[in-house]
């Protein structure tokens, strides 16, 4: 069934709207969910709670494009759920993706407090705009899909080392425009 | 929460297009061409095509055209070999960019219309059968969203993305002028129309006003079908030569660009593979438009 065609039965208050959802995005929202929790329990509860998320949501809202609106809900649910178990162990490729971020804003940085996330997501957007396609891609499915670069060298066909090396220099160019937007003092 | 994890959330809220680009698969040769790029491709398309018809580089020697010798052969758009086209649903479509791998993130692929499993080159085959191609043999035809006509379609072929572009019916029958606009949609579509010279070297004057650029698509549809004799053919080559034939490139509210060629002296109007004849309204209506606009001769002559 095409998105669209979902969205109209969530506006109509049908349920199958939820069935078709999870027959399209189940996986999806697993990857993503799985990528952050690594426990195929938790990943299954989060995907679940994406979709009831999803059908509070709709209506009002009206995703333009469903498969982002319901991965950026699977995010969100799981980054919470990661919260919650952050005092054990944690997941070991999520601790990789976030000890790699911590080059953009290294512990010992300060932030401008008064920045909230979305301005910080603002500046981001505004450098993923300017950067060549195929970083930003790689980029993204790092950083927001949560991949491994293992997946990613699968996913778009390059070297694991290229991957590597991509995501550095782009690391690097986000800390630079955090600093001259003023983020990182 | 540290400072990577506030990194880590602000990623989430980037901007759907960034996750929806990311979710595509590359392809093994992964050139990335936007959408605008066309612009390019299409200029060469149509330049030669225009070729064939106005015999650009040398205006002193006669020109066939294939509908006047009833030869029903489409005209090469590469010097290097044979045009790359392929017929679908009654009408032939040329490779934009003459064959040149897109990026699938570019464009919102539809349904599946069928598959080129023809040699339109082969001597058995019907002129302008469905699914023949000269290019891509095996590969698969998409819907693009952004044009339920059909007006542009997309072929799959070995991991590669290629967009053609209805230029012509497939069998050489007519294709006027108001059916090849009601295809690419021009009159809900367009925003913006400039004037460049003939080889698109040049911005010469740029159109935004709603109100012109609905008179221009009038006129354009009220263009006719006319059988041009050899004359014609010169008058054109010479007005071209002369630098009287204006590139048209109408922008498109989905960022592409539809591209036309346009001899206000003769009113006439190429669109696609064909020519037509403008009526003698768009002299009263825009003519002036051009009377001032500087012109630039051909670099090879």
């Amino acid at each position: 069934m095409e998105d669209h065609e979902i969205i109209k039965l969530y506006f109509l208050r049908d349920e199958v709207a939820i069935n078709e959802t999870s027959s399209k995005y189940h996986n999806y929202c697993y990857k993503i969910a799985f990528n952050i929790l690594s426990n195929r329990e938790d990943s299954e509860e989060c995907v679940n709670d994406t979709f009831l998320g999803a059908w509070k949501a709709i209506p009002p809202h009206k995703p333009d494009k469903l498969s982002s609106f319901l991965g950026k809900i699977t995010r969100n649910i799981a980054l919470d759920r990661f919260d919650y178990n952050h005092a054990g162990k944690r997941s070991f490729s999520f601790n990789g993706i976030l000890d790699e971020l911590k080059e953009v804003i290294p512990s010992s940085e300060n932030v401008e407090a008064y920045l909230e996330e979305r301005e910080l997501s603002n500046l981001i957007n505004l450098f993923l705009g300017k950067m060549d396609v195929e970083s930003r891609k790689i980029f993204v499915r790092r950083y927001w899909f949560g991949d491994s670069i293992v997946d990613i060298s699968k996913f778009y066909q390059i070297t694991e080392s290229k991957v590597k090396s991509n995501l550095f220099r782009t690391r690097n160019k986000l800390r630079l425009h955090l600093e001259k937007e003023g983020y990182i003092i | 929460m540290n400072n990577e994890e506030k990194v880590f959330k602000a990623i989430g809220n980037i901007d759907d297009k960034f996750i929806e680009e990311a979710n595509v698969k590359k392809s093994r040769r992964g050139n990335q061409y936007k959408w605008g790029a066309m612009a390019a491709g299409l200029i060469i398309v149509i330049g030669v095509s225009t070729y064939t018809h106005f015999n650009v580089l040398s205006p002193d020697i006669p020109v066939e055209d294939s509908k006047t010798t009833g030869e029903n052969i489409p005209p090469i758009s590469s010097p290097m070999g044979m045009r790359k086209f392929l017929n679908y649903n009654g009408y032939r479509y040329a490779l934009v960019e003459d064959g040149r791998v897109f990026d699938v993130t570019e464009m919102a692929i539809g349904n599946q219309l069928g598959i080129l499993e023809v040699d339109a080159l082969h001597e058995d085959v019907v002129f302008g059968q469905d699914f023949s191609a000269t290019f891509a043999l095996g590969g698969i035809l998409y819907q693009l969203a952004d044009y339920p006509s059909g007006f542009r379609i997309a072929v799959e072929f070995e991991d590669d993305y290629y967009i053609a572009e209805i230029v012509s019916k497939a069998d050489d029958s007519i294709l006027t002028p108001m059916e090849y606009l009601h295809l690419a949609d021009l009159s809900a579509n367009t925003v913006q129309i400039d004037v460049l010279t003939h080889f698109g070297n040049e911005l010469l004057l740029e159109i935004t006003d709603a109100e012109t650029i609905s008179l221009f698509i009038e006129l354009f549809n009220q263009a006719g079908v006319v059988q041009f004799t050899e004359e014609d053919y010169l008058n054109r080559a010479k007005a071209q030569s002369e630098g009287k034939s204006y590139l048209l490139q109408l922008h498109q509210d989905n960022q592409a660009a539809i591209y036309m060629y346009v001899i206000p002296q003769l009113l006439s109007i190429s669109m696609g593979d064909n020519t037509y004849q403008l009526p003698d309204e768009f002299d009263n209506s825009v003519g002036e438009l051009f009377s001032n606009l500087k012109m630039v001769t051909p670099p090879m002559q």
